[in-house]
């Protein structure tokens, strides 16, 4: 219990808020779907599109061909997929499935080297797969 | 010949633990660790303490009802790594798995459970069965409140807009 408390407090001591990003950092559930004006799947297959600031360099891409992967500077489309910080270089992405549709938002500064977690969202795209009992 | 088993297990699971700490610090989701393993470690004890309350001389190791309170509390997760599931709403189900994450101060909430569950196991190992069966409901209560208090997930991208 004693290491637990100073994990905590370690959390806490390096900035971290108690639910980062309002408790949506990561948490892996397609519960969107809807279209936004700009964003469109690549070749019809489900698309990853990270949103990054102009400062960044490309980063070497990390996710299986079998999906689209799209990178975008543009503060006006990061604003309307609900990603404003990503303009100040904190990276996210949105997840496209194969109808262009919005499925999935997050910030992930560290994406490049999360591309299974990625893929894993993007196959239950490609499968038709859809949230229910919301 | 019985404690070097023992020895053996608990490396074991100290092992195991280590690679569960590495694998969650390796998709940049050290944050879901910190939730899940303090709710199940906590729920684990908590329910080992009530066993022991209610069956006077019964004994449950605390390590042992830890890590099965935290296999329980990962659950969601270990299928979405093997069996590629994505989360749902409904894997609540596993010990708040979804809901602790937008209920107020997640991680105060979860290391609240662990400190309930460890005090319902201490009273419980001296003997002490009703401050035991007090802090184990404790333990139970504070996470469902949590979970009962957490706003719902967004369905629509305005929804993340209003929450920032």
């Amino acid at each position: 219990m004693a290491a637990c408390v100073a994990l905590v407090a370690g959390w806490f001591a390096t900035g971290h808020a108690s639910a980062p990003d309002h408790g949506l950092l990561q948490l892996d559930v397609l519960s969107l779907d809807e279209p936004v004006p700009g964003l469109q799947a690549v070749d019809g297959r489900p698309t990853m599109v990270v949103f990054t600031c102009p400062q960044e360099q490309p980063p070497v891409r990390a996710l299986d061909p079998a999906y689209g992967l799209t990178i975008s500077t543009d503060p006006a489309l990061a604003r309307a997929v609900a990603l404003p910080r990503a303009s100040a270089c904190e990276d996210g992405y949105v997840l496209l499935d194969a109808h262009s549709h919005v499925r999935y938002r997050s910030y992930d500064p560290g994406w490049p080297s999360h591309a299974q977690e990625q893929e894993i969202l993007l196959a239950a795209l490609d499968g038709g797969h859809r949230m229910g009992g919301m | 010949m019985r404690r070097g088993a023992v020895l053996a297990a608990y490396a074991g699971l100290a092992v195991l633990q280590a690679g569960i700490v590495l694998a969650y610090l390796g998709r940049g989701t050290w944050w879901h660790y910190l939730l899940h393993q303090q709710v199940g470690w906590g729920l684990g004890l908590a329910a080992a303490a009530t066993w022991m309350a209610l069956r006077a001389g019964s004994y449950v190791p605390p390590v042992g009802a830890a890590s099965a309170g935290q296999l329980v509390s990962i659950v969601p997760d270990l299928m979405f790594r093997y069996l590629r599931m994505p989360h749902e709403p409904s894997m609540d189900l596993w010990l708040g798995h979804i809901s602790i994450h937008r209920g107020p101060s997640p991680v105060l909430v979860a290391l609240g459970v662990l400190l309930l569950g460890g005090t319902a196991w201490l009273a419980a190992a001296r003997g002490r069965s009703r401050p035991a069966l007090s802090a184990a409901a404790a333990a139970v209560v504070l996470l469902t409140v949590a979970c009962l208090l957490a706003e719902e997930l967004p369905k629509r991208l305005a929804d993340y807009a209003e929450a920032s």
